[in-house]
């Protein structure tokens, strides 16, 4: 249960290569899941934290993505729950989304097509938001069910019904 | 129509890969060094529910063998007999919120499909909120089987043979302080309730529960296709 005071340096070294090779998951989970830049590197850390917790029951016989999905996609739900959290940082979503996407390391378009998207993610509920997550991220509809619990019906389903209601939120970025 | 649609998803795609990409290259966060000081925080934290959890369970199964022994020693005195058996029933209620408890401390396993543990958190918080509100509700009541069993125990004075008009105030002082609470959480005006609600810890109760009940809709709601 308690990873870290049984690890081997071996353990500890394959964590570590897990971790920064699918670093990505956590922080686009993150990302998804909190608003203010501080409940974002909260959450990444508490992603990070339960991560290294499961990691004795690790299977590598089977997808890392996938575990690493399931545990940040259940962390970030809890932690979108959790009422401390609520309380603690409220941030106005547009401050949120400017915060996530001000820089210069991306074109006007693409800023301004994540902050359409965020402002998206935001309306989701947080299952909703899981399944839109997977999907951006060009997962598998077997993956998705998966990491989800849902069956691959369900997913395409629920993948028709975000289309749709991205369809009604989602002004065109740009008539070209 | 579905064209253009599509046309908005494949965009949005692009932009999240944009983002990935970024944070892919954000050197801020150092995951590793900043969880494995987190991790030792939690765990002490963790750590001190648990003993409160086990601690529970330890006095449940105290309070459990001490009124078994003493009501099935009482048997031919029915207030010291009923005020025995309720303290048992509590007790064991005792044991259990404890196990539940640690249940949900120790056993999340993340690592399981996100509707399942979903569900089984949502389930043990809306369990746990109304564990907390009933045991709450039940000092008013407890507290004179409490009295009774322990005047007979330490002093061997039975309070009920003894007065039972006084043991017959006490019931009435309860059942008064317990509808008086009851009236409070559930049908006294709202901004009454948000007020005194600050005191009596029960404020939140209600929308806990209904967000934890909330959850669970969501969850299968999610489930149907």
């Amino acid at each position: 249960m308690h990873a870290s005071a049984t690890m081997t340096a071996d353990d500890r070294q394959g964590f570590d290569d897990l971790l920064l090779q699918h670093r990505g998951i956590v922080f686009k989970v993150a990302n998804a899941y909190a608003r203010s830049a501080e409940d974002r590197a909260d959450l990444a850390q508490e992603i990070a934290v339960q991560l290294w917790r499961a990691w004795p029951g690790y299977d590598p016989a089977r997808r890392a993505s996938t575990w690493m999905y399931r545990i940040a996609l259940n962390v970030a739900i809890s932690f979108l729950r959790s009422d401390g959290h609520r309380r603690r940082h409220v941030v106005p979503l547009d401050e949120a989304v400017h915060d996530i996407a001000d820089d210069s390391a991306v074109d006007h378009e693409t800023a301004e097509s994540l902050r359409v998207l965020h402002r998206f993610i935001a309306t989701l509920e947080p299952l909703n938001r899981a399944l839109l997550l997977l999907y951006l991220d060009e997962r598998s509809t077997r993956e998705m069910a998966e990491v989800l619990g849902i069956s691959e019906s369900n997913v395409t389903t629920k993948i028709s019904r975000l289309k749709q209601r991205i369809r009604d939120h989602v002004a065109p970025p740009g008539n070209e | 129509m579905t064209m253009e649609s599509t046309m908005e998803l494949d965009d949005l795609k692009q932009a999240w890969q944009a983002l990935d990409r970024q944070l892919q290259q954000q050197k801020r966060i150092n995951l590793e060094l900043l969880a494995e000081t987190r991790m030792r925080k939690a765990r002490a934290g963790l750590r001190w529910l648990q003993v409160l959890a086990v601690g529970q369970v330890v006095v449940g199964l105290v309070v459990t063998i001490f009124c078994a022994r003493f009501w099935s020693s009482h048997l031919h005195e029915p207030a010291l007999l009923l005020s025995g058996i309720v303290l048992h029933a509590y007790g064991v209620a005792m044991i259990v919120a404890g196990v539940m408890e640690m249940l949900l401390l120790v056993r999340t396993d993340y690592a399981a499909q996100v509707v399942t543990i979903q569900k089984y958190l949502a389930l043990l918080r809306q369990w746990r909120i109304r564990t907390r509100r009933w045991f709450a509700l039940a000092q008013w009541l407890l507290w004179i089987p409490v009295t009774l069993v322990m005047l007979e125990y330490l002093f061997g004075f039975n309070l009920w043979a003894h007065s039972p008009a006084t043991v017959g105030g006490f019931v009435a002082v309860g059942i008064v302080g317990l509808l008086a609470t009851l009236w409070l959480v559930f049908w006294s005006p709202r901004a009454l309730r948000r007020r005194v609600g600050d005191y009596v810890d029960d404020s939140n109760t209600g929308a806990l529960l209904k967000r934890a009940q909330a959850s669970l809709d969501e969850i299968a709601r999610f489930e149907r296709e």
